[in-house]
């Protein structure tokens, strides 16, 4: 069937029996065609028949109808109707969907206030629309051909209608938007493809006015199991206690030395562990995550970057599974640490200590460990007949030499 | 020394009466020279006084003895003027002849009188302080005699 223009031609005249529409000359009636009740399916002429489903209708005046709702949700596609919402993204950077330039869908930073990263579901038209751009709607490109996503203007085609559905955006072909090439990264496309329920294709619908507030200093990043910008320690349970330190950017195991190097926190924003010796550097696994020594590398918040604590298992990298561990579980200063399948080893195993719930260095006192008072002058003296003692010259060598008590070189 | 990595090559225990550190190596006089401005180095530990040490905190360290106090180390007084005497029959009195070292007839001379010098811990002739016991040829001989004071262990 089609519109054309009017001619009053037998082929445009058609009455309503109160069941169907039929043709006043050939009697044939509106159907629908194979009878399948699916979105854009088409509608012929055909001959009445009492088998054929698709053929009656319903003749509903437009002042009769019922008003669209304005309001609450549509059951249909499990939307709160005109509500605007966030579309964010269950990877674990937590981006959220953003129309950009009114057309391009990608993946971006929370802007709570930018409203090309709000949608709302239309009740008349059933589509997703962007609430910077009114007139717009989410469609599969190319007449739903393309694997990807943009907005354009809304005519409420099958490749426009998208239900909310366990944590997929999934439209009436079966397919699911997701975050192309799987990679969580800023202005990142988003497309859509046959559904495998990667946390790629997982999405939250968080309405706006529900959006929760940002994770704040000292606030606990159920996630990552971390504490947002509160300084720690990470402690190995071997029997030195010693801590996790850098040598140049790796990683390697220290005896505590109150160094910036061996402190560490959550950045929230990045959702990696930063170094305090260097604030623009995070955890990273050598290679882009495919090796396995384990360094610091400019903040990037790949797959190498993201770490969680697991008090069980330890530091655990959110993709791979793989977990912190001291190389050949040895206990030695400066051992290198790494990345390993979790094997339950006690090299595997840490201890996380706040930095401001950690004791106060020891000032004063026998340090036990070395065998030395802490922050007490000394001489060093040899057991050679001279007795004579350590002296440091010039800033720099070390010789024996007789005892001068005000010589602070020795 | 330079400036502080806290790397384990600045890691060092007091173990027993050696500096060790964390690859078991410790702090030694090179050489085992007992000299002034003698270096010290790391080395692998192989016992000797070269490797020991004592650490004496600095409010802890002894005075330094005075004229006439016993260095209980040594046996002797300090700078105390003493005469040594043969015990066998005669009692002849440790003397020089030029520098070197004889048995002699008391005589009152300086000669016959030594005293422990603390800062050098040799024994000086009192008729030439300048000179301390010596073992000739650095000690490689068997003579005794008198030479210019420089603590080798000779």
């Amino acid at each position: 069937m089609q519109v054309w223009g009017t001619n009053s031609g037998w082929f445009q005249l058609y009455k309503y029996d109160g069941e169907t529409f039929f043709n006043v000359y050939t009697k044939k009636v509106l159907a629908v065609e194979e009878g399948k009740d699916q979105e854009g399916q088409n509608v012929k002429i055909m001959e009445k028949s009492d088998k054929a489903t698709g053929q009656k209708w319903k003749l509903l005046y437009v002042d009769l109808a019922d008003p669209e709702p304005t309001k609450g949700l549509n059951k249909q596609f499990n939307f709160m109707i005109n509500k605007p919402f966030f579309l964010v993204s269950k990877l674990y950077m937590n981006r959220v969907a953003e129309c950009v330039s009114a057309n391009d869908i990608r993946l971006r930073t929370l802007a709570r206030k930018n409203l090309g990263q709000q949608f709302y579901f239309d009740g008349s038209s059933k589509t997703i629309k962007s609430k910077q751009w009114t007139d717009r709607s989410i469609t599969i490109q190319s007449d739903g051909t393309s694997s990807n996503i943009y907005m354009t203007t809304t005519n409420a085609r099958w490749f426009q209608l998208f239900k909310n559905q366990k944590g997929n955006i999934v439209n009436e072909k079966g397919k699911v938007i997701e975050v192309q090439g799987h990679i969580d990264r800023e202005n990142q496309n988003i497309g859509i493809l046959e559904k495998d329920n990667g946390l790629y294709q997982q999405w939250d619908v968080i309405y706006v006015d529900e959006m929760p507030k940002e994770l704040k200093k000292g606030d606990t990043n159920t996630m990552f199991g971390l504490d947002v910008e509160r300084p720690f320690f990470v402690v190995t349970t071997l029997e030195s206690e010693r801590y996790l330190d850098l040598i140049g950017n790796n990683m390697v195991l220290k005896t505590p030395n109150s160094f910036p190097s061996q402190q560490w926190y959550f950045d929230q924003k990045s959702r990696t562990i930063k170094s305090m010796r260097s604030k623009n550097m995070s955890w990273d696994i050598d290679g882009a995550s495919k090796g396995t020594n384990l360094s610091v590398a400019a903040t990037n918040s790949y797959k190498g970057q993201l770490f969680k604590w697991d008090g069980e298992s330890g530091f655990v990298n959110m993709y791979d599974g793989r977990v912190l561990d001291i190389l050949g579980g040895k206990d030695e200063e400066g051992q290198n640490v790494q990345m390993s399948k979790a094997n339950q080893s006690k090299g595997q195993k840490w201890k996380i200590l706040y930095c401001d719930k950690a004791k106060p260095i020891q000032m004063k006192g026998l340090n036990k460990k070395f065998g030395l008072e802490v922050n007490r002058p000394f001489f060093i003296v040899s057991k050679m007949w001279m007795n004579r003692v350590a002296e440091c010259v010039g800033a720099s060598n070390i010789v024996i030499k007789t005892l001068v008590r005000t010589n602070k070189g020795q | 020394m330079t400036t502080t990595s806290a790397r384990w090559f600045q890691l060092f225990k007091l173990k027993g009466n050696t500096l060790a550190n964390m690859k078991g190596q410790v702090i030694e006089v090179v050489g085992a020279v007992d000299a002034e401005n003698r270096n010290v180095g790391v080395n692998n530990a192989k016992g000797g006084m070269a490797q020991e040490w004592d650490i004496i905190y600095v409010d802890e360290m002894p005075a330094a003895l005075k004229i006439g106090e016993e260095n209980k180390d040594w046996g002797f007084k300090i700078n105390s003027p003493f005469y040594v005497v043969s015990k066998k029959a005669r009692g002849y009195f440790l003397d020089l002849l030029g520098n070197n070292m004889v048995m002699k007839t008391r005589n009152g001379m300086t000669s016959q009188q030594w005293y422990f010098d603390q800062k050098t811990r040799t024994i000086k002739s009192v008729r030439t302080p300048s000179k301390s016991w010596d073992i000739q040829s650095s000690g490689k001989g068997s003579n005794l005699n008198v030479y210019s004071t420089n603590s080798g262990w000779w």
